[in-house]
């Protein structure tokens, strides 16, 4: 258990040198076991013939025995000599290697016949010789003849034995073509048998290491997907997957304690806004908002109680002296001026608005000489509705002072309280140059803080109005501008809630 | 099973793929070891066939020659000229016999010769060119046994063989008893016209063999012939000599007494196995089966079914084993002690419808 042990913590890089490795000696385990077999086999086919090609050479020297015999008793010459006893030299060599025993063996009785009758032959054959440098004629002649029916017995007994060494082997061949052939079979078993068992092996370790990472890309998908509820990665290795899923175990614990505290905090965030409230938060909005506004409208202006006081004595002093219009002109500003420090509460009735509009509209009329011609349309069951101050007033100036001022037709504002469905709506609109998407756009979108009361403005800017409704009625739709175009006018359009 | 169960608890989930792979490991290096069994067990077995002779050595190399060593009559002599070299640490083979080229006796006497052989057991012919191989022989210091016929005035060391005179005796006693067996048989059938008449007995002689011994033989049958009184009107004999000189003659020469104008005779003498042979199927050929009775000689196996289906009467046989172990005795003998009887008689047995179911010659001899 400890070596497997040890197996299985190899680095992925060892285990698959270690996969090879073993296939790869299997492999050769089995080659060299196949080479032994085949060589058996082929060491014992080349020894089958060995008999044959022996006595082949045999009859080889004695023919040349014979020949060279022949050849000295033909020419008795001295290299006819010398030749003779090399071939006898050669001759009696090969022949002192065959058997001389007598057995039950043929072969062996054939070796030994054959090895007498060459001892035989040669005595024939040196007699022969002798007698022939003795020159005694008859007697060369009769030992050549006995030497030469000797070497045709001699010559038959080798052919024989050839033959039947030939049958022998023969059939030791077959026997080892059979092994061969089962030498073919065997192999070819045992090698398919270890390719199949190997490609097993490989398939059943590498799936081993392959798995782990499986699992690992499974839970890694599932993580992927938002699932963080997977269950852990088994690990059993030390190797590198190992060391990743292990990792990624702690990775995904790490993520769970992370979300769980942050749904904790959020938690706590969002009881504490219930808490506080939003109602607060626009209340404080307002307040400043407002005391921007009066702020502002102070700075703007030099006292009005004094200019309120002047205006009323101016208005006495017209009365008196029976100027009619003055009188209303003065007393009309004397009205428009008092609106403002008058109200320093931050909601007053629809009407008082209203009344402020018609002062201003008259205090301009009377600068401009009756140029802006002004309209209204009202509702009179919602006069009493309450609105921030300092709502219209600012708008219609605006009206005139971007919309109408210096057109060359006759400028005109209109102004309407209708109710409609559970809202009562306030429009402005006038026949002036209008206003392109763009400005519409800005103007909506402008923070309050960038607000500013605009140059050449007579108080509160329109930012200033836009947001003080938003923060009052708590809505975003509650105030809205839109235009024909160039030339087309302007109309706003502010939305109450009922 | 506690084992077990420990071994397969122990044996986890974790443990399965080590398991299994060192058990596939296991497995191919099984199989490899296996097929290098299984091929050794096999190439070791074909080795072992190829040497499987164990062979026997000899002291001594007696070489056996006869005009044909496949007749069943020489191969039994062989049998015991082989049995009796065993004993006496001698191997006996038939020389020369099976060698690419067919030789004659006397150059198988030659070849024996120059392969410088112990001793030489041949089979005897009346020649001259044989008698002249023997003296070689003994002048190169190899004994030589004349079996079956002797070679006079060679200097061979002994004869093995029948005494042809005993045998003469013996040929002729079955011949008379045969001849008493059908007369009887004749006067029995009343047969009027063939009363009176004599039975024909036919000697079958051959042309090649020597005149001495056949001379001895016929003197033999004839004694014990002219011996039996009562017979000695009744029946004629004569001979018929075979012309036996070339290959396949001696078949022809015998259908020629079947064939021939002069009356086919009542019992024809054979004086050798294959005259034997021929008669035999002549008779049959002829359609003479019960009217021509044959005596045989030595008994193969196609002579001992004539005798069983009655076409020959009786063979006459000898002890062809022992032939070939006094053979090879002489041999040894001589060797030995240089010194042997220069005769040794064969024992002659006869096979009739009595004892030839009995199986093999031995037992009959021995009866």
């Amino acid at each position: 258990m400890k070596s497997e042990n040890k197996l299985v913590n190899l680095p992925l890089q060892n285990k698959l040198i270690a996969v090879y490795c073993l296939t790869a000696l299997l492999i050769l385990i089995v080659n060299l076991f196949m080479y032994s077999n085949i060589n058996s086999v082929l060491h014992r086919l080349d020894r089958i013939y060995v008999s044959n090609i022996n006595l082949n050479e045999l009859w080889g020297s004695l023919d040349s025995v014979q020949n060279d015999m022949t050849n000295y008793l033909n020419t008795k010459t001295t290299d006819a000599m010398d030749s003779y006893y090399k071939s006898c030299q050669d001759y009696t060599a090969q022949m002192e290697r065959l058997s001389d025993g007598i057995t039950s063996d043929e072969s062996q009785r054939m070796e030994r016949n054959i090895k007498a009758m060459s001892v035989r032959y040669l005595e024939l054959t040196d007699l022969a010789i002798e007698a022939k440098r003795g020159r005694n004629v008859e007697k060369y002649r009769t030992y050549s003849e006995e030497a030469t029916t000797v070497y045709n017995y001699i010559s038959t007994y080798i052919n024989s034995l050839n033959n039947e060494q030939f049958k022998s082997n023969s059939a030791n061949y077959n026997m080892l073509s059979v092994s061969m052939r089962y030498v073919e079979v065997v192999n070819t078993v045992v090698f398919l048998a270890v390719i199949f068992g190997n490609v097993l092996l490989v398939i059943l370790v590498i799936r081993n290491i392959t798995k782990p990472l499986k699992s690992l890309s499974s839970v890694a998908n599932q993580i992927a997907g938002g699932n963080l509820e997977v269950t852990l990665l088994e690990v059993n290795s030390r190797d590198e997957v190992g060391v990743v899923s292990k990792a990624f175990n702690h990775m995904i614990i790490s993520i769970r304690n992370y979300i769980e505290q942050l749904k904790a905090s959020m938690e706590n965030e969002r009881v504490l806004k219930e808490n506080e409230g939003i109602l607060k938060e626009n209340e404080l909005k307002m307040e400043n908002h407002l005391k921007d506004a009066q702020l502002k409208y102070l700075q703007a202006q030099i006292n009005p109680h004094f200019l309120f006081n002047t205006l009323n004595a101016g208005a006495q002093l017209a009365m008196m002296e029976g100027a009619d219009r003055t009188y209303e002109y003065v007393q009309n500003v004397a009205d428009f001026f008092r609106y403002n420090i008058k109200k320093d509460h931050d909601s007053v009735t629809l009407k008082e608005e209203l009344e402020l509009v018609d002062n201003y509209v008259y205090i301009l009329n009377v600068r401009f000489s009756g140029e802006i011609h002004y309209e209204k349309d009202i509702d009179s069951s919602l006069e009493n509705l309450e609105v921030p101050s300092m709502i219209l007033q600012p708008i219609v100036e605006n009206s005139v002072n971007y919309g109408i001022r210096g057109i060359s037709w006759k400028g005109r504002i209109w102004l309407s309280v209708y109710r409609e469905g559970d809202c009562a709506y306030i429009t402005i609109r006038d026949n002036g140059i209008g206003i392109d998407k763009e400005k519409i756009d800005k103007i909506m979108q402008v923070n309050l803080k960038e607000s500013d009361i605009s140059s050449g403005s007579n108080g509160i800017g329109l930012y200033n109005v836009i947001s003080r409704l938003k923060l009052f009625y708590d809505r975003d739709d509650v105030f809205e501008i839109s235009s024909q175009g160039k030339n087309g006018g302007t109309l706003v359009m502010i939305r109450i809630p009922l | 099973m506690e084992t077990i169960k420990r071994i397969w608890k122990s044996i986890n989930r974790k443990n399965i793929f080590a398991v299994t792979t060192f058990s596939l490991i296991l497995l191919m290096i099984l199989i490899t070891l296996g097929g290098m069994v299984i091929f050794k067990a096999q190439f070791d077995e074909s080795v072992s066939i190829e040497n499987q002779e164990e062979y026997t050595e000899y002291n001594r190399y007696y070489a056996l020659i006869t005009s044909d060593d496949r007749e069943d009559f020489w191969q039994a002599v062989y049998n015991g000229a082989r049995e009796e070299g065993i004993n006496e640490n001698a191997y006996v083979e038939f020389f020369a016999g099976d060698l690419g080229t067919r030789y004659s006796m006397e150059e198988r006497m030659e070849i024996a010769i120059a392969a410088d052989v112990d001793g030489i057991i041949v089979e005897g012919e009346d020649n001259d060119s044989l008698r002249n191989e023997i003296i070689k022989a003994g002048e190169n210091g190899i004994p030589v046994v004349v079996i079956n016929q002797d070679v006079p005035e060679s200097n061979r060391i002994s004869f093995v063989g029948i005494g042809r005179y005993d045998l003469g005796q013996t040929y002729g006693r079955q011949t008379c008893e045969l001849a008493e067996k059908m007369l009887r048989e004749r006067d029995e059938e009343n047969d009027d016209e063939s009363r009176g008449e004599k039975l024909q007995i036919r000697v079958l002689i051959s042309q090649e063999a020597d005149s001495n011994g056949q001379n001895l033989l016929m003197s033999g049958i004839r004694e014990e012939i002219a011996a039996n009184t009562a017979l000695e009107d009744k029946i004629e004999l004569d001979t018929y000599t075979i012309d036996d000189s070339g290959a396949f003659t001696a078949e022809e020469s015998i259908r020629d007494i079947f064939m021939g104008q002069d009356e086919v005779p009542d019992i024809l003498v054979c004086l050798t196995e294959i005259y034997t042979t021929c008669a035999y199927q002549a008779v049959i050929d002829y359609n003479r089966v019960g009217i021509t009775n044959i005596i045989g000689y030595y008994d193969s196996e196609t002579i001992r079914a004539g005798v069983d289906k009655e076409v020959i009467y009786c063979t006459i046989s000898m002890d062809t084993e022992q032939m070939g172990r006094y053979c090879v005795y002489a041999l040894s003998e001589f060797l030995d002690v240089e010194h042997v009887s220069e005769y040794f008689t064969v024992d002659t047995y006869v096979v009739n419808k009595e004892n030839v179911d009995r199986q093999g010659r031995v037992r009959s001899y021995e009866e």
